[in-house]
């Protein structure tokens, strides 16, 4: 970048097998939560393997793979770092699409403008004392460019990806925000004046007084957050001059995911595992079978499934006692992959 | 109001240039004017304070404008243009109507005006006040406490012209007594006498205007000479210290960014983080290693895995170590095959280049000599070429009907 004058990390958002039309959404939005620096219409067929992308990635400048894939159990989520780098295997407990939390909002607001640049990243829960969720802070942190601090316009960030991870649950809430600033201390009319384009309408008042009077002295939210209050050292957007109490607010755009890392890898899916949540010693018969074919991604994917069967037997039984089926049996309705976070 | 949104602008922008008043009196007068009832103008309008014949004035004038602007005139507006217009009795109410702006002359001290030789930053500051300043006045102006007639505004400049004078006669008296003279003659151009007449004051305040304004231009002339001489000076200085200036840039930077106010400490999480972020500009990597080298120490970490009694823990401490460094971007070379590869193809591609320079060396010696026999050739053609024609012009003459030729000697004489 002219900026930093460091390299700017690219990314290809892939899906690895058949996806189901949901996956296949989730992996159009996190197309659009890359951008600027990502491939929004890449054309995959059926016939590309993870060779052909890396060998494409080299010239294309292209750092990072992010790979959706499916199994009976659950949907997975690869994110490497080519050409020889680490992989980072999470299995997608829950997810939400862009569209899902549209409908859900009063106000989804989503203008194409705040995706001409790249997203701010927070990193919470993250001890990095334990070595497998420094790799995944680092990963993050790298997936975007590196900003300036001195020379950044405030007001090109107007994105952030939350990561929140818990560590009783071993869970990563996974959360994409858009950021807005309002003006403090002033009426709701004065603020949507100063805010927006539109003359106000001044039909129903007898009194050029009233419009400033009518609604009140500050908004309503204004006593809730007092540290969402910050002072801005530069300009943003209209109405919030530098210098000036604003008050920051987040409107949720984009997927939600709740995401548990499973596997970390020494190669491009191959190598070494450095890190597996259930354990290496019990996987080892698998990882010898992975490290055969070393860039088929076919293998990997029955090798997680025979594991994930292993690991289920315990919740097979309580599957048995809660619904009163046999495990498997039942109609295979995929809405039940999505499953909307409540909190 | 009945009337239409686009009449309504143009009512209030046109009236907004007319008298140079804000858009928010405007509207106040509009009001009142619709609601057909001129009385209580004073308790409508909120810490206004003009007079209530002013005000009535300025109606009238907006009355006018409707009136003038509106399609299908009725009866009563068409009366109401027709009316007798009397003029103003006070000549100071006529002065008030006059908004500041065109009746006064402008006020220097605010603006700092482009001097030739302003360097760039202080170009950026000048533009800086300057809005600033016009925005700060814009809020005085609609702000219903600050408002200010224009006689009170020329009062007001006339005080603060006189109070300057009087400065500096003072200064001027200081000096004369320190110099030693007794009977200092005092400067006759700020006088003891007040004269209070508007029009005085106002000719006095203008030639003191004048004479400021003549002090500063030369005060400019001066301050550009100045900075022309300081300006190749600081160059040569520039030229040897360079280095040394740019540690200074890398460590002390006060330029505005997102480093935030200090004064507002925000908590933060201890386990909190956040994009990466570039504060000082790191050098690149100087010691970069040859890739034998490379090769070396990738051959020695193999074997020291193969190694059965430490092997693992240097397995998976380099493997960390590897994953952690590629993850943020660095490049590590720990594969020796790769490495062997790389080497190799490093080497073909010295060896090709290296055969491509020794052909095109040989065949451009042979070029330039296979260029050198056709020209030595030609050249030789040419001479061959001109001792025939010589010789067959010395013959043609030979050639006469009967002729055979010239004499070549006898068959038999030995040669």
């Amino acid at each position: 970048s002219h900026e930093t004058g460091e390299k700017i990390p690219r990314s290809f958002v892939i899906g690895r097998g058949k996806l189901p039309v949901l996956l296949r959404n989730l992996e159009q939005d996190l197309r659009k939560l890359m951008l600027p620096h990502t491939a929004l219409h890449l054309k995959e067929s059926g016939k590309n393997t993870l060779k052909d992308f890396v060998h494409v990635a080299g010239p294309l400048g292209v750092s990072h793979f992010v790979i959706l894939s499916n199994t009976k159990n659950a949907p997975y989520m690869k994110v490497v770092r080519s050409p020889h780098g680490p992989t980072m295997t999470f299995k997608v407990h829950d997810f939400c699409l862009a569209a899902d939390v549209a409908r859900a909002l009063l106000r989804y607001r989503a203008p194409p403008s705040i995706f001409k640049n790249p997203p701010l990243v927070v990193l919470n829960g993250f001890n990095p004392a334990e070595a497998h969720l420094k790799l995944v802070t680092i990963m993050f942190q790298n997936i975007f460019p590196v900003i300036d601090v001195k020379k950044v316009k405030l007001s090109l960030c107007q994105r952030v990806l939350l990561l929140n991870y818990d560590k009783d649950t071993k869970v990563i809430d996974f959360r994409h925000y858009a950021i807005s600033a309002q003006p403090v201390g002033v009426s709701r009319g004065i603020r949507k004046l100063v805010q927006r384009t539109k003359i106000p309408d001044l039909r129903t008042l007898n009194d050029v007084s009233e419009f400033v009077t009518k609604s009140g002295y500050g908004s309503e939210s204004e006593a809730e957050n007092e540290s969402s209050r910050v002072t801005l050292p530069q300009d943003y957007g209209r109405g919030n001059p530098a210098s000036q109490q604003s008050a920051v607010k987040l409107h949720e755009i984009g997927p939600r995911m709740t995401l548990q890392l499973v596997k970390v890898e020494e190669g491009l899916c191959s190598g070494a595992v450095m890190f597996h949540e259930y354990g290496i010693e019990e996987n080892k018969k698998k990882n010898k079978k992975k490290e055969e074919p070393v860039d088929d991604m076919d293998v990997d994917m029955d090798g997680e499934e025979q594991h994930e069967e292993e690991e289920e037997d315990d919740d097979a039984d309580y599957y048995r006692q809660e619904v009163g089926e046999e495990p498997g049996e039942g109609k295979r309705n995929f809405t039940l992959l999505r499953q909307v976070p409540c909190f | 109001m009945g009337m239409p949104h686009t009449i309504r602008k143009k009512v209030l922008y046109s009236a907004e240039l007319r008298f140079g008043v804000s858009l928010g009196l405007l509207v106040e007068t509009l009001s009142t004017f619709s609601s057909t009832s001129t009385t209580g103008l004073e308790t409508r309008i909120p810490g206004q304070t003009c007079s209530p014949q002013e005000m009535g004035c300025l109606a009238i004038d907006l009355a006018e404008i409707v009136c003038a602007n509106s399609r299908c005139k009725s009866p009563y507006q068409l009366a109401f243009l027709d009316r007798p217009i009397a003029p103003p009795a006070d000549f100071d109410e006529l002065v008030d109507l006059i908004p500041p702006k065109f009746y006064l002359p402008a006020d220097d001290n605010v603006e700092k005006q482009w001097v030739f030789g302003m360097t760039k930053r202080e170009k950026r500051e000048a533009r800086r006040l300057t809005k600033e300043h016009s925005k700060k006045a814009r809020r005085d102006r609609l702000d219903p406490e600050k408002f200010v007639t224009t006689l009170q505004v020329l009062q007001q400049r006339n005080e603060v012209a006189e109070a300057h004078a009087e400065k500096e006669e003072e200064d001027e008296e200081a000096k004369a007594e320190e110099n030693g003279k007794g009977d200092a003659e005092q400067a006759p151009v700020a006088g003891t006498e007040r004269v209070k007449s508007s029009q005085e004051l106002r000719e006095r305040l203008h030639k003191r205007i004048e004479a400021i304004r003549a002090e500063r231009r030369i005060n400019k002339a001066r301050d550009w000479q100045e900075r022309t001489k300081d300006a190749s000076k600081k160059r040569k200085k520039s030229e040897n210290k360079t280095t040394q200036a740019n540690k200074r840039q890398k460590q002390g930077h006060k330029e505005t960014g997102i480093v935030p106010v200090s004064s507002e400490k925000v908590p933060v999480a201890s386990d909190m983080e956040f994009g990466r972020v570039k504060i000082d500009s790191q050098k690149r990597t100087l010691n970069r290693k040859s890739k034998e080298k490379l090769l070396e120490q990738a051959t020695k970490l193999q074997k020291d895995i193969q190694d059965t009694e430490k092997g693992k823990d240097v397995a998976s401490k380099h493997s960390w170590d590897a994953a952690l460094s590629r993850a943020s971007g660095q490049k590590v070379f720990d594969n020796p095959k790769l490495l062997k590869q790389s080497l190799k193809r490093e080497h073909q591609r010295r060896e090709k280049s290296a055969k491509k320079w020794q052909d095109r060396h040989d065949s451009e010696a042979q070029r330039a000599q296979e260029k050198q026999q056709t020209r030595a050739s030609h050249i030789k053609e040419r001479i061959d070429a001109r001792k025939q024609r010589l010789i067959a012009k010395r013959e043609k003459k030979l050639m006469r009907p009967g002729f055979e030729g010239r004499k070549a000697g006898f068959l038999n004489e030995a040669k």
